[in-house]
């Protein structure tokens, strides 16, 4: 049971993955990176691991979050890839 | 045939494959974008990644977190290696740092030259 | 979506393929490898009850087993945090970017606020008995500062000079009792408290000392990161 649910959070980890660095709306990346934070919270949670699954949810989702959100506000760039 | 699923094995196996697909992403991303702020999400896609390699393969079916509380009620060998998951809280707190640090620059940078594309950055001398 | 008709480089798919052939290789080496069970870990659960007091094991390998790794760890959030505060031009004359107006949240966040910092506390006093500690409910504290910021755009303003003594005597206090235990008991942060029973809160000697510090010193600077990223924008 423990080997399907990895394997399944693993597949949308890596469909995340290649969505962030993908696509062209800055802001997007950065809520699809909280998302990626969340997956690997559950991922440590299951490996018996539960202070670094505290650690990373506090830390992946609230305060790298802001960091990059607050410093999009301050560039306003759009990503052209050429 | 679901039972061949939930051995150490398989997991070990599954959490190699997918770490590295992971970090394969990651160091893609970083090598080949040319926003600089999507280098650093990257990064960041790239660091998480080790940190799922390296909390999986210390761990085995079975096991149980190193706490003892009201119905694990004795430190026994069945439980999880308590040094790897040191390390890890401590790296994750060090990667935050040093990666506001970097964005902290890139704002400052910003500010200076309003150019976000590494193509364009020849205040050295190089590029095109 | 994926906007699969764009042109792709000769770069990208060189590197592309650089990177997934290493990976590749790289995958059929550690797929030979077994973990290794390693016996330092094993030995710390054996006598983590004797020789610490703590239901946690990986607070007392934190703190205790290796608490020269936490000083260090101590000093590279300062140095990172320091480097900020120099690089971003300071936070005197600056806005807060954040320019909503929300009367929903101003009115949750008296309400809130004390309990984030509540549970905070909680979680750092509680690091040996049950999941959590001194980094994971300093963070806690600082995200409930930023809530503040959120909510009271440029009404909210930090009292620096309380920070500033808090930040700098919780370094100094965790330092001094890594100097006790060198003092009295001959090893940088040894034991020298009494040692309860386990599952008591005042129990297992100098670890839920160590960690208050850590706790407070670490919810100080990340409040202090989060204020150099916020208070940002400029006068007008």
């Amino acid at each position: 049971m423990i080997g399907l649910i990895v394997l399944s959070i693993f597949i949308t980890l890596i469909i995340l993955a290649v969505l962030i660095i993908s696509n062209e709306d800055l802001p997007h990346s950065v809520i699809l990176f909280m998302g990626f934070g969340l997956g690997s919270v559950i991922l440590f949670f299951l490996f018996s691991a539960p202070d670094v699954a505290l650690t990373e949810a506090v830390i992946g989702t609230g305060i790298s979050g802001v960091v990059f959100l607050v410093t999009l506000l301050q560039i306003r760039s759009k990503e052209v890839n050429r | 045939m679901l039972n061949s699923f939930n051995q150490t094995p398989f997991l070990h196996g599954v959490i190699t494959i997918g770490s590295l697909i992971l970090l394969t992403i990651g160091l893609v991303g970083a090598l080949t974008k040319k926003n600089l702020f999507k280098i650093f999400l990257s990064l960041a896609i790239a660091e998480a990644s080790l940190f799922i390699y390296f909390i999986g393969m210390h761990f085995e079916v079975g096991k149980v977190a190193p706490i003892v509380t009201d119905e694990v009620t004795k430190f026994s060998l069945n439980m999880v290696d308590p040094v790897p998951q040191a390390m890890i809280l401590t790296t994750i707190v060090i990667a935050i740092a040093v990666l506001s640090l970097a964005l902290s620059f890139v704002i400052n940078y910003f500010k200076l030259t309003n150019n976000m594309r590494v193509n364009q950055m020849d205040e050295l001398g190089e590029g095109k | 979506m994926i906007n699969i008709k764009k042109d792709i480089s000769i770069e990208t798919l060189v590197v592309s393929l650089l990177v997934s052939v290493m990976t590749i290789m790289l995958i059929s080496l550690f797929l030979n490898f077994e973990v290794v069970t390693s016996s330092i870990g094993t030995e710390i659960i054996g006598i983590n009850a004797d020789t610490t007091g703590s239901a946690n094991a990986v607070t007392s390998v934190v703190t205790y087993f290796r608490g020269f790794d936490t000083l260090g760890e101590v000093t590279i959030l300062f140095l990172s945090i320091f480097g900020i505060g120099l690089g971003l031009e300071g936070y005197k004359d600056k806005l807060n970017i954040f320019a909503y107006e929300n009367q929903l949240l101003k009115t949750a966040v008296d309400t809130l606020f004390p309990l984030i910092i509540l549970f905070g506390f909680y979680v750092i006093i509680h690091g040996h008995l049950s999941p959590g500690g001194g980094f994971q409910g300093g963070v806690i504290i600082a995200s409930a500062f930023l809530l503040m910021f959120l909510a009271k755009n440029d009404d909210f303003a930090l009292n620096h000079k309380i920070m500033g003594l808090i930040e700098a005597l919780s370094g100094a206090s965790f330092i001094l009792v890594g100097l006790l235990g060198l003092l009295i008991m001959n090893r940088f942060f040894d034991n020298f408290l009494p040692l309860g029973t386990l599952g008591d809160l005042f129990s297992g000697g100098v670890i839920p000392l160590i960690y208050i510090f850590v706790g407070l010193k670490v919810s100080a600077e990340i409040t202090a990161l989060v204020e150099y990223f916020v208070r940002i924008k400029d006068v007008k």
